[in-house]
């Protein structure tokens, strides 16, 4: 039933990324937190012992720190398509905080949908699409129809049956032998 | 006597019994290194002893089930207009030369698009250049790295296709109809690009 309820799309990416060189889609992080609430202590933790590692380490998204007093701890994410992502991390451990920047740096921005199909091509098919003539042999152009070979069964081995009834026909043929 | 045609010639994969007419070109993948070499199938090899007599005498078809690139697919002859039936001996050539053909284009890089089916996370998936691919599992790779998929079961290309030898069991599902909300964190994969050959040319 939750496929009624949660939307749905395909797989897409920004202008074709990673086809060229890979670029970061996160390109802003704002860190709203209180400097003195407890809810902002994991936040302060983060900034304190984390935020300068993670600066070094992506040099291509902007961090901003925005001390609001009094009010909830919040991760925002501006990413490269114009989406604004918010994680509201009040009361979260420094650790989970880290995990958060983490997820965020490396999604692409797009919504979370459902998604119908975990693939995407621009080129479905190689070979192209199979019909029941793919691959038949050649033979077939220059046959005359009806034809009884081309209704016969494929299989080559015998059946049970059909060995049952040769053993049949070899004992007869034995007996009537000694009969002689 | 005519010598086997020059333009390109399919090879036939073996889809289901009673349609594999010309045996299959096998390719050994193993985990760390890619290579390939061409083997024909052994209900192939069965027909290739049969008609022993066809072939020249320096095929070693005695001991294993490998035959040399080199064979002269001398006794290849086209099917006649009048509908006889060509003999199975003349297939067997064919395939021959047709894997020699397929060995030198891809020496020569003259393949054009390749697809290729990968096992990944237990699942197979048929790809090509550029495509994207998802997988429901998080993996250790950052984002932006390039990964190599080394378990190949198949390449393609519009003129032939190479089967690997590891045969992925079909596992049986269970009936389970339950309603589940799940939250899996995906990944998403770019495919640059399939190449034939053993790793070490490319790396």
């Amino acid at each position: 039933m939750s496929h009624h309820i949660i939307p749905s799309g395909f797989v897409r990416t920004v202008l074709q990324n990673g086809v060229g060189r890979h670029i970061c889609q996160l390109q802003r992080l704002t860190l709203k937190f209180c400097k003195s609430t407890v809810g902002s202590k994991g936040m302060r933790d983060f900034i304190e012992n984390n935020l300068l590692d993670f600066t070094r380490k992506n040099p291509g998204v902007v961090v901003y720190l925005q001390p609001r007093r009094h009010r909830t701890a919040r991760l925002v994410a501006e990413y490269l398509n114009g989406d604004v992502h918010q994680q509201y991390v009040n009361n979260f451990s420094e650790e989970e905080i880290h995990e958060w920047v983490k997820l965020l740096r490396s999604q692409s921005g797009q919504k979370a949908v459902r998604l119908r199909k975990y693939w995407h091509t621009d080129n479905p098919s190689i070979q192209g699409i199979w019909t029941p003539m793919t691959n038949r042999d050649t033979e077939l152009n220059i046959k005359a129809f009806p034809d009884k070979s081309l209704s016969a069964k494929l299989l080559e081995e015998s059946t049970a049956s059909e060995k049952l009834l040769q053993k049949a026909a070899e004992l007869r043929s034995k007996a009537s032998q000694s009969e002689n | 006597m005519i010598p086997y045609k020059t333009e390109r010639v399919p090879v036939i994969i073996r889809l289901h019994r009673g349609i594999c007419r010309y045996g299959v070109i096998k390719v050994n993948f193993s985990w760390k290194y890619t290579y390939f070499n061409t083997f024909i199938s052994e209900a192939t090899f069965k027909r290739l002893k049969q008609i022993q007599g066809l072939l020249p005498a320096a095929v070693p078809l005695a001991d294993k089930a490998v035959i040399p690139y080199t064979v002269p697919a001398a006794n290849y002859r086209a099917v006649p207009k009048d509908g006889v039936k060509s003999a199975p001996a003349d297939r067997c050539c064919v395939l021959i030369a047709i894997s020699e053909q397929i060995r030198t284009e891809i020496q020569q890089h003259n393949v054009g698009r390749l697809f290729a089916v990968v096992h990944l996370n237990g699942t197979q998936r048929k790809i090509t250049a550029e495509d994207i691919i998802v997988l429901h599992k998080h993996i250790s790779a950052d984002i932006g790295e390039k990964i190599i998929l080394n378990k190949v079961l198949m390449v393609g290309s519009k003129d032939f296709s190479i089967i690997g030898k590891p045969l992925v069991r079909y596992l049986k599902r269970q009936n389970n109809n339950k309603m589940k909300l799940r939250k899996d964190s995906l990944t998403y994969l770019r495919i640059n690009a399939i190449r034939l050959g053993s790793l070490n040319d490319h790396l």
